[in-house]
């Protein structure tokens, strides 16, 4: 029955992949001839307002030159993140980010689901250096996390890579000392955070019209404690993603 | 800078193919992380810091980890890499 249909899945495969390219082609000459991704006209792309952060805001944030004008320092930004990655993650493209942690959340289900649990054979037990050194290691790695975090909008980084560090301090753990944190407890803060992402998505689409637009005051550029909204759920995705990290290695240790 | 660039992506294609062609499966996972540390450089050589730090963590641990954790557990239902 497989065998049968494989060709025309391979020949649907084909099509779609021609489609693709003619797409992808299409959008880099813009409708003009030949590859003119560099010279086309940078001010027509959605990227170009999302970097001078007034994709809705009236007031230009141009200089008489037409330069991009965001100066660190300044208030009345739509946006008030400095890493621009970080704007776009996690306040203009947030539907697209809630969208892959939702993948990481059902990774994650899926494991649980898989990983039966069972009892685990009395390991070997890790050596003296290793117990002593993992818990000075441990702290450092839940600092950096919470720095990586909390500070996602001013330094590259920001809830999924502090929320690995933070799990990373959980595997070393488990390694040292061969017993697991509750399991429960990890699936009970993921969900909360889940939770609370989706009410801070509602909230913007009843305040501001769109799904997680940002309704709280952006503060001044730069500043360590700005742009309110992002920091709210950078923390959330940050919870959410270390949970659901350490309680994917936690199922794979095993009772 | 991009000799760099190129001389490391030739590592990691290196490394890449290498994996196929490991004896065990553990050095496998570990030349696995290599060719992730590898590409945690690049992107820092490319100036792209956010994903850097996030392939340096899940790439090069948490995936290796995860990795190690499934051997284990083949290894315990009966799975024998010698035969």
């Amino acid at each position: 029955m497989m065998k049968r249909n494989e060709p025309l899945i391979n020949l649907f495969g084909l099509i779609l992949i021609i489609f693709l390219a003619v797409f992808v082609y299409l959008a880099l000459t813009d409708g003009r001839q030949g590859l003119t991704m560099l010279s086309a006209d940078l001010k027509q792309r959605v990227s170009y307002s999302y970097l001078l952060k007034s994709v809705t805001a009236a007031g230009p944030t141009e200089n008489q030159h037409g330069q991009a004008e965001v100066i660190p320092g300044r208030e009345g930004y739509e946006n008030g993140a400095v890493n621009i990655v970080t704007a776009i993650v996690a306040d203009y493209r947030m539907l697209d980010t809630f969208g892959e942690i939702l993948v990481l959340f059902a990774a994650s289900a899926g494991v649980s689901l898989l990983m039966v649990e069972r009892k685990r054979e009395k390991a070997k037990e890790a050596s003296e250096i290793v117990k002593t050194a993992v818990p000075i290691i441990m702290l450092f790695a839940l600092v950096t996390g919470f720095y990586i975090i909390s500070h996602g909008h001013l330094t590259p980084g920001g809830g999924f890579p502090g929320g690995a560090v933070i799990a990373s301090a959980f595997i070393l753990q488990f390694l040292a000392f061969q017993k697991r944190s509750r399991n429960k407890a990890f699936k009970i803060l993921e969900s909360l955070a889940g939770i609370g992402l989706l009410v801070m998505g509602l909230i913007g689409l009843y305040l501001e019209g769109s799904l997680f637009a940002n309704f709280l005051p952006t503060g001044t550029l730069g500043a360590t404690i700005s742009a309110a909204g992002i920091m709210i759920i950078y923390a959330l995705i940050g919870i959410k993603v270390a949970a659901e990290l350490s309680s994917i290695s936690a199922d794979f240790i095993g009772e | 800078m991009e000799a760099a660039i190129i001389v490391l992506g030739l590592m990691m294609l290196a490394g890449a193919i290498s994996v196929l062609f490991q004896k065990s499966l553990k050095n496998a996972i570990i030349t696995f992380g290599i060719v992730s540390l590898i590409s945690a450089l690049m992107f820092t050589l490319m100036k792209a810091y956010d994903v850097a730090i996030t392939e340096a963590s899940i790439g090069a641990l948490l995936t290796i980890a995860l990795f190690f954790w499934a051997l284990k557990r083949l290894e315990e239902n009966g799975y024998d890499e010698k035969k």
